[in-house]
């Protein structure tokens, strides 16, 4: 299988404190990899160095590479990298002062990406892909707000899907989330793995062995074990992997 | 145990008699001043008054038309550079205002924010009117638009301070460039506090005079270019309401009443805009 992004010997620090230490990971094309681990391994953070969203914070300081078709993304343009390596957020943070069109289409349109006469077009191919379009397809000018959270986080994934990006990254994308509603997403998850790469951050053992094709765990900065799904949970190979699954520490 | 509680009642209804009688006693001043703008204001209001220039003091003809003419004039100009200039700077205080490079910038705003209206007219005067030789419009519009820009700097970074950091990060995750997210997705998630504080600032600086009386002075003419003096609706008052001619006091309490309406209609736009989200 092919390796879409390849993580080398990433360490990151908030001001003095290390919270990542030496990580290496061959994340596979068009595929889901699952992060697992306890709070505050490092998960949240590991994602976010794949985007450069630690470009925002004054004391994060990110040592190593992260290679995007064999190319660091640490030397391109962070705004490109975000373009290709979408983010969707625990918590569904649509804009709230636009409309259901406007939030999915503002990315594409701030970026001058495409014409006005295409983006109704993309718009209705993103909500598509975000299994939303039959929902909201007659309200579109209605407030984001309006939509229930579950309906949200889709969006916030249309909203994504609306720049065309080669990677999804997803931090705990149904955790704020009623099980019908995660369920809808996990479902659209594992449609979009034929057209994107996704990594998923989950606290949830079962969503990771439910979706994904590979998992990576994490414990206190470092990955610990990676390997297919069902031989992770089947075979861990290090003790402290079987003591997390078994849940014996969390 | 039961004399207790009947302590409490009484107590309770004691305090809450005082702070009933407190409130009266504060709203009774405040409600007398709006009857009699409005009973005074009410009965100098007729067709000419909004059409006719003042004419010759003392006599009971005319209106207060130009008055009228200039505190639009005024205030629009004054939105017009003083809008722009408050927001912007509300950007930058939201921005770097925590950083010490823009100590001396947050230091001006919070100043000027608190410094008398009139100091604002002397400096104007000053720096635009002296040199001009001439009271003018646009002197006058300065100052208001310096007195509105503090106002809206602050209004639109605490507005700005309001949204939450996950939407900015939102914009930032999708490739959006620094300042098109603050503009078009952390400004435009503040909106409705930025132009309430802009809706503020103009019921402020419509109910200007001190910084107009050093810079415009007043005028018994409808305007006639930037560069000469302006009338406007407190100037009028102020000038008029001291005459010994009750026509003169007439007009000045007709300009107060449109005043009142104004910042009334102004207040209520502010609370709808509050509902609204
Ligand atoms: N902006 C920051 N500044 C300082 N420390 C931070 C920051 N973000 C995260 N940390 C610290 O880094 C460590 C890893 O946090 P991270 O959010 O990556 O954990 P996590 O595995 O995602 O946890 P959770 O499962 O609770 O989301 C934690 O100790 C956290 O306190
Ligand atoms: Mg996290």
């Amino acid at each position: 299988m092919k390796t879409k992004i390849e993580i080398r010997n990433l360490n990151v620090w908030f001001n003095k404190r290390q919270v990542i230490y030496d990580v290496n990971l061959k994340v596979p094309e068009q595929a889901i990899t699952a992060v697992i681990g306890p709070s505050g391994c490092g998960k949240s953070t590991l994602l976010r160095a794949i985007n450069r969203l630690h470009d925002l914070i004054p004391e994060a300081k990110v040592k190593g590479e992260v290679l995007l078709d064999g190319k660091d993304i640490y030397k391109e343009d962070p705004l490109v990298v975000r373009r290709k390596i979408g983010m969707v957020f625990q918590k569904p943070v649509p804009f709230p002062s636009m409309s259901i069109f406007e939030n999915v289409a503002i990315g594409v349109k701030l970026n001058d990406l495409a014409k006005k006469e295409r983006l109704e077009k993309i718009v209705e191919r993103s909500l598509r892909m975000a299994a939303l379009w039959e929902e909201v397809k007659d309200i579109l000018e209605s407030p984001a707000t309006s939509l229930s959270v579950g309906q949200q986080q889709r969006l916030t994934i249309a909203r994504t899907l609306a720049l065309e990006p080669e990677v999804l990254l997803m931090d705990e994308p149904t955790s704020a989330l009623d099980p019908v509603s995660m369920k809808k997403i996990e479902e659209l998850i594992v449609n979009l793995k034929n057209d994107y790469t996704i990594v998923v951050v989950t606290h949830d053992m079962r969503q990771a062995a439910r979706i994904s094709d590979f998992t990576a765990f994490m414990y206190e900065g470092k990955i610990i074990e990676f390997n297919e799904t069902s031989e992770l949970f089947r075979n861990p190979k290090e003790e402290i992997t079987e003591k997390y699954i078994t849940g014996r520490i969390s | 145990m039961i004399s207790l509680r009947v302590k409490k009642k009484v107590q309770n209804t004691f305090l809450f008699l005082f702070a009933f009688l407190s409130t009266i006693i504060a709203i009774i001043p405040l409600f007398s001043i709006i009857f009699e703008v409005i009973k005074n204001g009410i009965e100098a209001i007729n067709l000419d008054f909004f059409i006719q220039l003042p004419g010759p003091l003392g006599e009971s003809i005319g209106g207060i038309a130009n008055a009228i003419q200039g505190t639009l004039i005024l205030v629009t100009l004054a939105s017009i550079i003083g809008v722009p200039i408050g927001v912007i700077t509300g950007i930058y205080l939201y921005e770097y205002g925590k950083e010490k490079k823009s100590t001396l910038i947050s230091f001006s705003v919070d100043l000027l924010y608190d410094l008398p209206s009139i100091v604002v007219g002397i400096f104007v005067y000053i720096t635009v009117v002296s040199p001009m030789r001439s009271f003018s419009a646009l002197a006058g519009a300065l100052a208001l638009a310096i007195v509105m820009i503090p106002i809206i700097a602050k209004t639109t970074e605490e507005s700005l301070t309001l949204v939450p950091p996950t939407i900015s990060e939102a914009g930032i995750a999708l490739g959006i460039p620094k300042w098109k997210n603050i503009v078009f997705i952390v400004l435009n998630s503040a909106k409705n506090g930025v132009l309430n504080g802009i809706v503020l600032a103009v019921a402020r600086i419509t109910g200007e005079t001190a910084p107009l009386i050093m810079t415009c002075l007043g005028s018994n003419f409808w305007f006639s270019g930037m560069d000469k003096p302006i009338n406007s609706l407190t100037l009028l008052i102020w000038r008029y309401a001291m005459q010994p001619y009750p026509s003169a006091v007439k007009k000045a309490w007709g300009a107060a009443f449109l005043l009142l309406l104004v910042a009334l209609a102004l207040n209520l736009l502010v609370k709808s805009g509050g509902e609204r989200k």
